[in-house]
């Protein structure tokens, strides 16, 4: 049984309050800070581009997330039926040099990225499995 | 997510931002804080140490404001991130084009020896 599992609302309050359980789902975990940030971090930056950007064609939108604790580390899997998309392969932002060159966006997916131990991405069916190991 | 104004009469805006720096946060919050920062046209200390949580879209509204205020000659300095909000400021690149402070009189003297 996960020690984690929401079906999550495509809107950004039901992210929020998703976040909000997880963290306290997991409160006696006995896990670090740093995973903690890891798994609130990919929650966040995943959902948050699906919501936006990932349902236009689909009639009814669906999100799933599930945290397991295994001897291995702790494995966070989030699951939506939009459109097929690869985060795992989501192109880094162009290094700046100074804060006037910096991009405003796309960040969110490479924090990701650089934070997971892992980060797996399938296409099943209708449905985007994005895997995050912290 | 709140936003408190420490200080707006000198030659620095102080301001302080208090909660998680979420989608949904920094949605509501975003105008009030580019007025309150690069509004200003003066360079800005902007107090992180009660901040819990930041995602791409605080980093987001964070470059957007210290963009803005180079535009019109001023920093934009953070100050007291918390640990794991100072990595993630590492990690999206903005902590090296920004000024990290955790003495605010050391920030104070940044700011005004370059905006």
């Amino acid at each position: 049984m996960p020690a984690f599992s929401a079906d999550i609302g495509p809107t950004l309050d039901a992210l929020r309050d998703a976040g909000e359980s997880m963290r306290e789902h997991l409160a006696g975990a006995n896990l670090s800070g740093q995973t903690l940030h890891t798994l609130e971090t990919a929650l966040e930056e995943i959902i948050t581009n699906t919501i936006k950007y990932g349902f236009a064609s689909t009639a009814a939108p669906r999100i799933r997330a599930e945290v397991d604790l295994t001897p291995e580390g702790v494995e966070l899997r989030i699951a939506d039926n939009g459109a097929a998309f690869d985060p795992t392969q989501a192109p880094a932002p162009a290094p700046a040099e100074s804060i006037e060159a910096m991009p405003v966006g796309g960040l969110g997916l490479h924090l990701v990225r650089q934070m997971a131990r892992e980060f797996r991405y399938e296409r099943r069916g209708d449905w985007n499995h994005v895997t995050i190991r912290a | 997510m709140s936003l408190t104004l420490l200080e707006t009469d000198g030659p620095i805006t102080h301001l302080a931002l208090n909660g998680k720096l979420d989608a949904t946060t920094v949605t509501a919050l975003q105008a009030e804080f580019a007025k309150e920062t690069s509004g200003r046209l003066k360079p800005a200390i902007v107090d992180m140490s009660r901040v819990g949580f930041m995602a791409s879209l605080g980093i987001r509204m964070l470059v957007e404001a210290a963009k803005s205020l180079r535009a019109s000659g001023h920093r934009l300095v953070l100050l007291k991130p918390a640990p794991m909000v100072e990595s993630t400021l590492t990690l999206s690149g903005l902590h090296a084009l920004v000024g990290v402070f955790h003495d605010e009189a050391e920030a104070r003297k940044a700011l005004l020896a370059t905006s």
